[in-house]
């Protein structure tokens, strides 16, 4: 579980002067045939940030990104980079790099030749060209590795030479697509903190990172704000606490962390599983209902309570005192739940943005 | 699983291979016709001092390289149209005419050509309605070239079609990412990773032209390497030995292309 901490920056949901926008799209709108990919996406991106795509497979991130890197023209709609309309523009002339899901590193070229490529092709003279590929190596932690074959690396490395040839151009936009999906998940994490050093590492030129991933623990932890994708269509964009902690739709809800969605009166609303207090006594405010299941997950234990009045709620409760003897043995006993009505949001049904 | 069957093979061919080198070195008695298996290097010493014999080898191995150098200009674009432009159905007619004249007798397409290409063939009937000179190229070396081009046209095709498939959508797309147009894409990403198709195709092209003796003997009036080692073999002479010592000499010349060839990638192109 992944429990963000609290931002106590203020939601950037008011617009941003067009000036300081690296990618704004405006009601782009992709179909495939009869498959709607992309439906109607309005997103502004400002310089530097972390801005991640999440949402479940074919939900239309990766031809989001592909759209932003011009592999593919939108039917409808408008793509600004840095303020200017590139929706027509071919891919080498948007300032923009992709980084692939399969890294799409040149088999007859070395390491070396493969970051110097975007160079060579700008003509960026050998001296300099050496120079900023030595840098680069530096940054991802590769130096040694500039003569080798792609072959003759690991995973993990060919993804750094896959970032670090797309860093070396010094983009306005970095997109990359699910970077770190087939690596394992140790690497996984490892990178996850590496791309977040080198995001800082590079900051000075203000490279600003489109990140795709249908992982939301991923998404919380490394983005600066995300948007929230279902069917080709954005639910939601905000920050990483702000999407967790009031999620705007029932999808986002139960997309971003345990669904724990209540209908009460008619309405619906959320409350996150570890802003729930349960209690073994029955006496007092607060829902009654029965523990139906227990799993104990090392550090916490994660409690599915089944209420009385209808619906279900997951728990989250650390264990500070409890064994994982007396956190199983609990299964079937009667508690009550509290919470505080701050923590609980309403959502609406549907698309909301 | 793949030992004895490939043990099986290499005997095959080595014996074979064996036969022929250590029949190099014997010789037909000049007056009696009879193979004498006593070891002597007359063979090679008329291969390496006749000129004769230095002029059908230049020319079958200069024929050889002309053929692979036609047939890899023209199955390049085509196999490129094939591989990465053609919708699916288009592709799939465009692999049955290039499979098609496979399945038709070699003999045949060579007479066609030998009518085509005669003084009053199909050829010169067409230059005439359109008004142009008529050419004369019948049992010429321009002929020969023509025809053993089509002739191999198909195996150049079909490794480089396979080569252009099997470059990856992402390939194109981070090249054209990274800046790269569609010029320099083509350049430097694409023709680097055909070459080793372009290797392998030229193998057969090459190996293909130079161990052939019925296309000289039907469309061209010189000898070929091929002609030289057939007539030893069944025409009038007899002269096994030498026919075997003149076959080391297209040998030779393969070696030395397979090297160069599997510098290029070629074998992990078939
Ligand atoms: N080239 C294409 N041709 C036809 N349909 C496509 C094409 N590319 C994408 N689609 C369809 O568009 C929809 C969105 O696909 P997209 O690849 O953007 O999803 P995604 O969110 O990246 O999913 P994943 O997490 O599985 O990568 C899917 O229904 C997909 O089948
Ligand atoms: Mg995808």
């Amino acid at each position: 579980m992944a429990t963000p901490a609290l931002a106590d920056s203020e939601p950037a949901a008011h617009p941003v002067p067009a000036a300081e926008l690296d990618v704004r799209l405006d009601g782009i709108r992709k179909t495939y045939g009869d498959v709607v990919a992309v439906d109607r996406v309005d997103l502004e991106i400002p310089a530097g940030e972390f801005f991640t795509l999440l949402g479940p497979s074919g939900s239309g991130k990766t031809t989001t990104l592909r759209l932003i890197a011009g592999f593919e023209r939108p039917d409808e709609g408008h793509i600004e980079l840095a303020g200017a309309d590139v929706t027509n523009r071919a891919p080498y002339e948007r300032d923009v790099n992709t980084v692939f899901q399969d890294y799409a590193l040149f088999p007859h070229m070395t390491v070396a030749e493969n970051v110097a490529y975007g160079l060579r092709v700008k003509r960026v003279p050998r001296a300099e060209r050496k120079r900023r590929v030595e840098e680069i190596l530096k940054v991802v932690r590769l130096p040694e590795l500039g003569d080798r074959k792609p072959v003759q690396l690991s995973g993990g490395q060919r993804q750094r030479i896959a970032l670090a040839r797309s860093l070396v151009n010094t983009p306005k936009v970095l997109l990359l697509d699910e970077p770190l999906g087939a690596l394992d998940l140790k690497l996984r994490q490892e990178m996850q903190i590496e791309l977040k050093r080198i995001q800082r590492e590079v900051s000075d030129v203000g490279i600003t990172f489109v990140y795709v991933t249908h992982d939301q623990e991923e998404a919380l932890t490394m983005s600066d704000r995300l948007a929230v994708f279902n069917k080709g269509r954005i639910e939601q964009i905000g920050a990483p606490a702000e999407v967790y902690e009031c999620p705007a739709t029932e999808f986002v809800a139960g997309f971003v962390g345990v669904s724990n969605v209540l209908e009460r009166d008619g309405k619906k609303f959320t409350v996150r599983p570890e802003k729930i207090r349960m209690q073994f006594d029955e006496a007092g405010d607060g829902e009654l209902g029965r523990i139906r299941d227990v799993v104990y997950v090392g550090m916490f234990t994660r409690y599915i309570v089944e209420l009385d009045s209808g619906g279900e709620l997951t728990v989250v409760r650390q264990n500070l005192e409890t064994s994982s003897q007396e956190a199983l043995e609990s299964r079937g006993k009667r508690v009550r739940l509290e919470w505080r009505p701050e923590h609980t949001f309403e959502i609406e049904r549907g698309g909301n943005e | 699983m793949l030992g004895p069957p490939l043990a099986w093979m290499l005997i095959f061919y080595l014996a074979a291979l064996a036969v022929l080198f250590v029949s190099a070195f014997w010789s037909i008695d000049a007056f009696t016709g009879k193979l004498t298996h006593a070891w002597t290097l007359t063979n090679f010493d008329t291969i390496l001092h006749s000129s004769t014999y230095h002029q059908i080898a230049f020319r079958t191995i200069w024929m050889a390289v002309a053929v692979t150098l036609t047939d890899a200009l023209i199955a390049f674009p085509f196999a490129y149209y094939m591989a990465r432009v053609a919708p699916p159905r288009m592709r799939t007619i465009l692999f049955v005419l290039v499979l098609l004249p496979l399945w038709s007798s070699y003999l045949a397409r060579i007479y066609a050509w030998r009518l085509i290409l005669n003084q009053d063939g199909a050829l010169n009937w067409s230059l005439a309605k359109v008004g142009l000179p008529e050419q004369s190229w019948a049992f010429t070396n321009t002929a020969m070239w023509i025809v053993f081009s089509y002739i191999w046209l198909p195996f150049m095709i079909l490794p480089v079609y396979a080569a252009l498939e099997r470059i990856p959508d992402s390939f194109i797309e981070a090249s054209r990412d990274l800046g790269g147009r569609n010029w320099t894409t083509f350049r430097r990403v694409i023709v680097p990773l055909a070459l080793p198709g372009l290797a392998a195709g030229s193998i057969f092209t090459f190996s293909l032209t130079l161990g052939d003796y019925i296309t000289p003997t039907l469309v061209g009036n010189v000898d070929f390497i091929g002609n030289v080692i057939y007539r030893n073999v069944l025409g009038l002479t007899n002269n096994l030995p030498f026919a075997a010592a003149y076959a080391t000499v297209p040998l030779i010349v393969m070696a030395v292309y397979l090297t160069l060839a599997k510098r290029l990638g070629a074998f992990e192109a078939l």
